[in-house]
């Protein structure tokens, strides 16, 4: 049986090469915790035990070192300088005076996290590597799986800044011929490949924008009117309190039946309700990702009500008083964040609430 | 377990190619139309790029088949009359390197979204749609038998583009490395500078490159005439900070390499500031002349500014150079000593 091919897009900050280990073990176990049998046994003979993995081929997609690189350079050249220039009673502060405080805690999550943003909206150049690293990685992942006339089934699980490049890589992927010595090839135009779908947590498309726009792209589904399209499906996640894909909300209109906004998440079981792992441990997220992967059966009617149920009644932070906190400031944030309604307004946003859930972490452990 | 996931069991193993049942599995009467069977069996005929006459004999079999409807039927003409002529239009113009004609998505069959839906659809993004759960069980073999060896027919057709274009972007990131590797460095204010009016969609990296208020550490090389090679390494070298006010870099079209020229400013211990201009050959080769207003001793006080590893290339030649010449000369004293 061949295996359906999954692409895992991270969001901001640092990954390591091993980076979606913790989101694999998570698909994996899933199933079990909430009862998924059709997931984990055979429907064809009913007996036979199987996993996720036996399912899935997971392939984690990187490109955070492209942001790192330049992040690196600037500081190395950054201190190297800085000292070198005090030596000769040369004070070059006015020129490098945004980095010099580049590396202070409390303004950590604006350097491991905010800042490749920032990076990736307003630096074309960094942009363009971004999705040049992203669709190469995806076409030779299918280009392998392909070979001896294979029908390929693929689908991409995006996450925050993930939403962002995700969508522009595969817009371009599926409408722009790549330069080849014989000619502008179309081999992976959307007229020659139809990914299964596509699922977006926490997405910051719309308020990272640039071109190929969000709501005229084929990273659409085929139900959507008189586009064409490179998805199947498209699953759309977010969780009340997360302000990043608040910002300016996804919401395309005439998308048809298989454009499916899944349920906002409200309940806070850890703090940073942003996290890719607080996305997927809610079924209202990860039920309905096994269903694009597998089809409506993977997870019945009955199951996908019992499994909310059963998620619901799991216990939130005991500390009354941070949780209420928590839950105003983000609420505060987001609304602040919506009326700017920009990348400014983003990066503001995401710091502040990464700051409170962080806050709030230490407050209650 | 709901009788729904049964039936969608058996669509599935009909239908989708994950879940494909395995051509042993299924009865010996049936296993020739398996889409795995019929693919081996166009194999040859693959090999020899006869993929007009096959798509002509999928058309025949369908046809012929008693088990379609007529409506289901009709439709797997249309779009396999449309993957014909695709085909003889594409192998007119050269060949199937670039897909310029061909709609290899065309036979793609989507699976079953929401609650408890069981609509496996075909032809979804190439209208009319097709749903083929409602079928009866021998009519969507024969529907989804016939889409999935046209889909492996026609992904077998793609195989060369698919490989040409996916060598096309890993050339591009190889590119992409080079620049980030090889490429003169960007201050946040320069990137920003050269990320104007580039277009983010491109797939290579940038082919110039403006330098803007580029400060960098450098090499002074300060030292009597030259008039011998020793006198090369024993020049005395004192580090400077280097600001480039402007520059311009061009790079070669593999990025590995660039050239261009700046405007340099030098800042040195207890020395005048000094300016002048500065010539980049690569990540190596950096070399540039300063000039300083006369100090009180009335000396102006010109000179080198290089990159340290050109400083390296200089400090090692003389000694290189005077191998080479003491090796020559053994050479040629052996050559005149075997003419003898």
């Amino acid at each position: 049986m061949a295996k359906t091919i999954l692409f895992l897009l991270h969001g901001m900050g640092r990954f390591e090469k091993e980076w979606a280990k913790e989101t694999i073990a998570q698909l994996n176990e899933l199933p079990d915790t909430y009862d998924y049998s059709w997931i984990t046994t055979d429907p064809a003979d009913g007996t036979t035990k199987r996993t996720f993995a036996d399912l899935v081929d997971c392939i984690p997609i990187q490109y955070d070192h492209v942001f790192d690189r330049y992040l690196k350079q600037w500081g190395a050249s950054t201190e190297a300088l800085s000292a070198k220039a005090k030596e000769f009673g040369v004070d070059l502060s006015r020129v490098l005076g945004w980095l010099e405080h580049a590396d202070e805690v409390e303004k950590n999550f604006f350097w491991t996290h905010v800042v490749d943003v920032l990076l990736y909206r307003f630096f074309s150049i960094v942009t363009a590597e971004v999705r040049v690293r992203v669709r190469d990685a995806i076409a030779e992942k299918l280009e392998e799986a392909s070979r001896d006339g294979q029908i390929v089934s693929a689908s991409v699980l995006a996450y925050s800044l993930g939403t962002a490049v995700a969508h522009d890589a595969l817009a371009l992927l599926g409408t722009q011929p790549i330069p080849t010595p014989a000619g502008p090839n179309n081999a992976w135009l959307a007229d020659n490949f139809t990914f299964d779908s596509i699922f977006m947590c926490a997405n910051v498309g719309r308020v990272l924008e640039t071109v190929p726009r969000v709501y005229q792209s084929v990273v659409r589904p085929a139900t959507s009117v008189d586009q064409p399209s490179y998805f199947n499906s498209y699953y759309n996640f977010r969780h009340a309190l997360d302000p990043f894909p608040a910002v300016r909300p996804f919401g395309p209109l005439g998308w048809g039946s298989r454009y499916i906004e899944g349920e906002s998440g409200t309940k806070v079981m850890q703090f940073d309700v942003h996290s890719f792992t607080h996305y997927l441990a809610d079924p209202r997220v990860h039920a309905l990702v096994y269903r694009g992967l597998f089809g409506s059966a993977a997870v019945s009617a009955p199951q996908f009500k019992k499994a909310k149920t059963q998620y619901d009644a799991l216990p939130e932070p005991k500390c009354i008083a941070e949780l209420t906190h928590f839950k105003s400031a983000a609420q505060r944030i987001i609304a602040l964040a919506q009326t700017g309604a920009d990348p400014n307004a983003l990066v503001i946003g995401g710091v502040q609430f990464l700051a409170a859930a962080e806050e709030a972490r230490v407050a209650c452990p | 377990m709901p009788a729904s996931v049964w039936a969608q069991g058996e669509v599935a193993q009909t239908c989708d190619v994950q879940f494909l049942i395995a051509p042993d599995k299924v009865a010996e009467t049936l296993r020739p139309s398996h889409p795995d069977v019929a693919y081996g069996r166009m194999s040859e005929r693959m090999a020899r790029n006869e993929w007009v006459f096959l798509v002509d004999s999928v058309r025949r079999s369908v046809l012929a088949d008693p088990l379609l409807g007529a409506a289901e039927r009709q439709q797997l003409l249309t779009q396999l009359g449309a993957t014909y002529s695709e085909i003889v239009k594409e192998e007119a113009a050269g060949g199937r390197s670039t897909l310029q004609a061909v709609k290899t998505a065309r036979f793609g069959i989507a699976r079953p979204v929401g609650n408890d839906t069981n609509e496996y659809t075909l032809f979804l993004r190439f209208p009319p749609a097709l749903n083929v759960s409602p079928l009866d069980a021998e009519s969507r073999r024969a529907v989804c038998w016939t889409a999935l060896a046209m889909g492996r027919l026609l992904s077998a057709y793609a195989a060369p583009a698919r490989a040409s274009a996916t060598d096309a972007l890993k050339a591009a990131v190889t590119r992409w490395d080079n620049y980030g590797s090889k490429g003169y460095s960007q201050y946040p204010w320069e990137l920003a500078l050269n990320s104007r009016g580039y277009d983010a969609r491109s797939f290579d990296p940038p082919r110039t490159q403006k330098i803007l208020l580029h400060p960098a550490l450098g090499l002074e090389l300060v030292g009597s005439r030259v008039k011998s090679l020793d006198d090369l390494t024993n020049l005395q070298t004192t580090d400077v900070v280097t600001l480039e006010p402007v520059g311009y870099l061009v790079y070669n079209a593999s990025r590995s390499f660039y050239w261009g020229a700046s405007a340099i400013v030098t800042l040195a211990d207890q020395r005048r500031i000094g300016a002048g201009a500065m010539l980049h050959l690569g990540q190596s080769v950096k070399a540039g002349y300063a000039w300083r207003k006369k100090d009180d001793s009335g000396s102006r006080g010109q000179s080198f500014i290089i990159s340290a590893d050109l400083y390296q290339f200089f400090k090692d030649t003389p000694q290189k150079l005077k191998d080479w010449k003491s090796k020559a000369l053994s050479q040629g004293i052996t050559a005149l000593a075997q003419g003898r």
